[in-house]
């Protein structure tokens, strides 16, 4: 599994598609897709968006990830990175950063490659 | 040439912008201001901005809009601080062009640089936070965006500072690490 992070609007799957070789039409959006259409999907971008869902639903993040990893192990996996603003008023929205934020450390720790894109501009940070 | 240095609130962008032009040397040295004072928030800004440069011997233009047009008395290198207030004004001034911005600013800005040894543009990186805001927010952040991953296209060296240390993301020092 490859891990693709970065700010909103950076052309995190545009860098992907261009470094990976897949047509941005095989990016699944993590906004919306089911567990099914992201265990058999090549790249999804939203990923962040898909966790902000499952803790909303009560559901338990380490699981989830765990299952999808499991029946997609070279999945490519986009997110943004969402812990630089000021700390939310809202106790949800702090969670979510968190919690979600925490996830992707695991995702970072087990994936085989981790990408930054800042700027359309790609590093390989492991 | 083009220089791209973006950074946070505060990162010290602006600071090492200006440190960039003047190690470049005996060159002439432009200031585009690019913020419209509208309250004392904004002059005590200019105010702490002008002290950091007293030193430095620039010259300061006030430009708002169409930074294209400008014209120079002699060519040296030219610092605009910052392309994020450009882009307000560009967007939401009654003398700017608020049709396809992201392409026009790009557009002015490498005309700008034609004019100039070198142009450094300093910007803003708000990109972070993690907030889904109002449709309207989320245009101007798109615009913002693009106008980003244009010039980094067209720039030759992109810089991110943080807390005052520059990574250079495209060309100078560390970017046999970047990857295509």
């Amino acid at each position: 599994m490859k891990l693709v992070v970065g700010g909103y609007g950076q052309g995190k799957a545009a860098f992907a598609c261009e470094k990976f070789g897949f047509r941005a039409e095989e990016v699944v959006d993590g906004r919306e897709a089911s567990l099914e259409e992201l265990a058999a999907a090549k790249v999804v971008r939203n990923y962040h968006l898909y966790l902000r869902r499952l803790m909303e639903q009560g559901e338990s993040l380490e699981k989830a990830n765990d299952e999808l990893l499991k029946r997609n192990p070279h999945v490519i996996l986009i997110a943004d990175e969402i812990g630089c603003g000021l700390v939310p008023l809202e106790a949800a929205e702090r969670e979510y950063r968190d919690v979600v934020g925490h996830l992707l450390c695991k995702v970072a720790a087990e994936a085989e490659q981790v990408y930054r894109v800042f700027c359309g501009i790609g590093r390989r940070i492991k | 040439m083009i220089t791209l240095v973006l950074g946070g609130s505060g990162s010290g962008k602006s600071e090492f912008a200006e440190d960039y032009v003047v190690g470049k040397g005996s060159l002439p040295r432009y200031y585009i201001a690019t913020m419209v004072p509208m309250d004392e928030e904004c002059e005590k800004k200019v105010l702490r901005h002008r002290d950091m440069r007293k030193e430095k011997q620039f010259q300061t233009v006030e430009r708002y809009t169409h930074v294209g047009d400008l014209s120079f008395e002699e060519e040296g290198i030219i610092l605009l601080d910052c392309m994020s207030n450009l882009l307000a004004n560009e967007l939401y001034r009654k003398e700017g062009r608020n049709k396809n911005t992201a392409h026009i600013i790009v557009s002015d800005l490498v005309t700008l640089a034609s004019k100039a040894k070198e142009l450094v543009i300093v910007s803003n990186d708000v990109f972070c936070e993690g907030k889904e805001y109002d449709a309207f927010t989320m245009q101007y952040l798109d615009c913002f965006a693009s106008v980003h991953r244009e010039l980094a296209k067209v720039a030759d060296q992109v810089v991110e500072v943080v807390y005052g240390i520059p990574i250079y993301e495209k060309g100078g020092i560390g970017h046999e690490t970047t990857c295509k």
